[in-house]
């Protein structure tokens, strides 16, 4: 207690001392250019930073799936946002059970304001598919796509994929490009890829009980943050029963 | 100078500066009486643990808030794209780029009049240079990603301030043009996401149970649909802040 007392009175001075600092990122002038069409450009990925990967890969556990998760979580408006279970069971195309693999750079919008957005594979290995049918170049496995916001970090990521189970409510690409009203050629593009439609959608087995991913959005009534501490294998069943239904 | 800072998530409560007087006006979102400690007998030092103790006992138990530098996982630095920032005062100059969807800008503009420019303290309005703004708006096809409107720093952006107080300048405000067809044909849909993050290059966060009075209210509801308006408890916040 008087240790965490002391360390929030070092967190203010220091706070104090910082004011006013300013610093201009050295980054080129942006790109005033008007949107077009989408520039997306594929990229092989870069060789992950031995000494970030040999640092990181001593975490377990939770904090080892925080390492991994909390870089790919930020706040947005999503695409869709659920206020129970039941809904997000409903409004998903598939939910399955599974674990983190691999993660690679798929692809790198250029975005107006000479912003580029990264784009990752993350390649998931399922134990069980609960609702919906897998669309695969790959039996076995799946591929979801996650915006990572900053870049520099996917050494971490890839240094401490989490060693637990997964349970994910997907959406397939070439499903939500049909609902979405995109050309027929995206409809196909995405047919072999998966997006959660926010992060209520990825939920964690540590321990043998439910944790979100970090920062989650929670809906008003408290979805998903109720189902903190839950048993994970109870949860999958529920789920499970939801999906037949 | 700040006189009341906030502690990062997930605590989000506010904590006295030591360096400012303890009769220092506090937010109005929070309860004045909990500065009143009988603290003159006691070593400085104690003195200090003890109101820090009693303002999260006290103060944790209130409303907390919805703005500021707030994401302890993403800091407001020039590093991480999703740097979640606040502006640096409360002169909002908006640049919205040329080919802009014609109801996106229509949208963008009636929220900065309507919604923030009557705010005490606030004012928004359009400029054509898109150099010294505040913000930059742009719609961009992200291709099949997850969400439909994003607020970031500017890759050339301007950082400052500290604590909660971080700001960068200008923002990015994004409408993902991938939902041209569907969200984006709703005017309400338009009205509540202009508003939503043009709240955010505020500085405002997602209004949940947790950190806003009345969430429903609010345009920074954290749902997929939300209301078209700013709530009175985040005006209230603009008003505070800037």
């Amino acid at each position: 207690m008087a240790i965490g007392a002391l360390l929030l009175v070092l967190s203010i001075t220091a706070g104090c001392s910082a004011a006013s600092r300013v610093a201009v990122a050295p980054q080129a002038t942006p790109t005033m250019a008007a949107s077009g069409p989408p520039v997306t450009r594929r990229a092989p990925s870069p060789a992950p930073s031995q000494a970030t990967s040999a640092e990181a890969s001593a975490l377990t556990g939770l904090a080892r799936s925080d390492a991994f998760w909390v870089p790919l979580t930020y706040q947005a408006v999503f695409i869709d946002q659920f206020e129970s279970l039941d809904a997000m069971v409903e409004r998903t195309d598939l939910i399955v059970v599974g674990r983190v693999v691999g993660i690679e750079l798929d692809r790198i919008h250029e975005a107006p304001g000479g912003i580029d957005f990264h784009f990752m594979t993350v390649t998931v290995e399922t134990d069980a598919v609960l609702s919906g049918s897998v669309e695969t170049l790959t039996p076995g496995q799946i591929e979801v796509e996650l915006f990572l916001p900053d870049f520099s970090k996917l050494d971490q990521l890839r240094a401490n994929l989490p060693d637990h189970r997964h349970l994910l409510f997907l959406l397939n690409a070439g499903l939500t490009a049909q609902r979405h009203e995109r050309p027929e050629e995206e409809w196909e593009a995405g047919r072999f890829t998966y997006l959660p439609p926010n992060f209520q959608a990825v939920l964690r087995d540590i321990d043998g009980q439910v944790h979100r991913v970090p920062m989650a959005p929670d809906d008003l009534a408290g979805f998903p943050s109720g189902l903190e501490g839950d048993d994970f294998d109870a949860l999958v069943e529920r789920v499970r029963q939801l999906g037949d239904g | 100078m700040t006189c009341w800072r906030q502690t990062v998530h997930p605590m989000r409560v506010r904590l006295p500066n030591p360096a400012c007087p303890l009769t220092s006006p506090l937010p109005s979102t929070h309860d004045p009486r909990a500065v009143r400690f009988p603290i003159r007998r006691l070593p400085p030092f104690l003195a200090l643990i003890l109101v820090m103790a009693a303002l999260v006992t006290v103060v944790g138990t209130a409303k907390g808030s919805n703005w500021g530098a707030l994401d302890s996982y993403h800091l407001c630095t020039e590093m991480d794209v999703q740097s979640q920032c606040t502006a640096n005062n409360g002169i909002h100059v908006v640049w919205l780029e040329s080919q802009l969807m014609t109801q996106l800008r229509t949208a963008t503009l009636n929220t900065m009049e309507e919604d923030y420019e009557p705010i005490s303290g606030i004012s928004a309005e359009e400029t054509t240079d898109s150099e010294n703004t505040d913000v930059r708006v742009f719609d961009s096809n992200f291709g099949t990603s997850a969400y439909a409107g994003y607020t970031t720093c500017a890759s050339d952006a301007t950082y400052g301030g500290s604590g909660i107080s971080q700001w960068c300048r200008p923002h990015i405000l994004y409408y993902n043009l991938y939902f041209e067809n569907t969200y984006f044909q709703d005017a309400p849909y338009r009205r509540w996401i202009a508003c939503h993050e043009m709240g955010h290059t505020f500085g405002l966060w997602h209004a949940t149970a947790n950190n806003h009075s009345n969430p429903g209210n609010s345009c920074m509801k954290n749902v997929h649909y939300g209301p078209e308006d700013v709530s009175t408890h985040d005006g209230n916040h603009l008003e505070d802040e800037y």
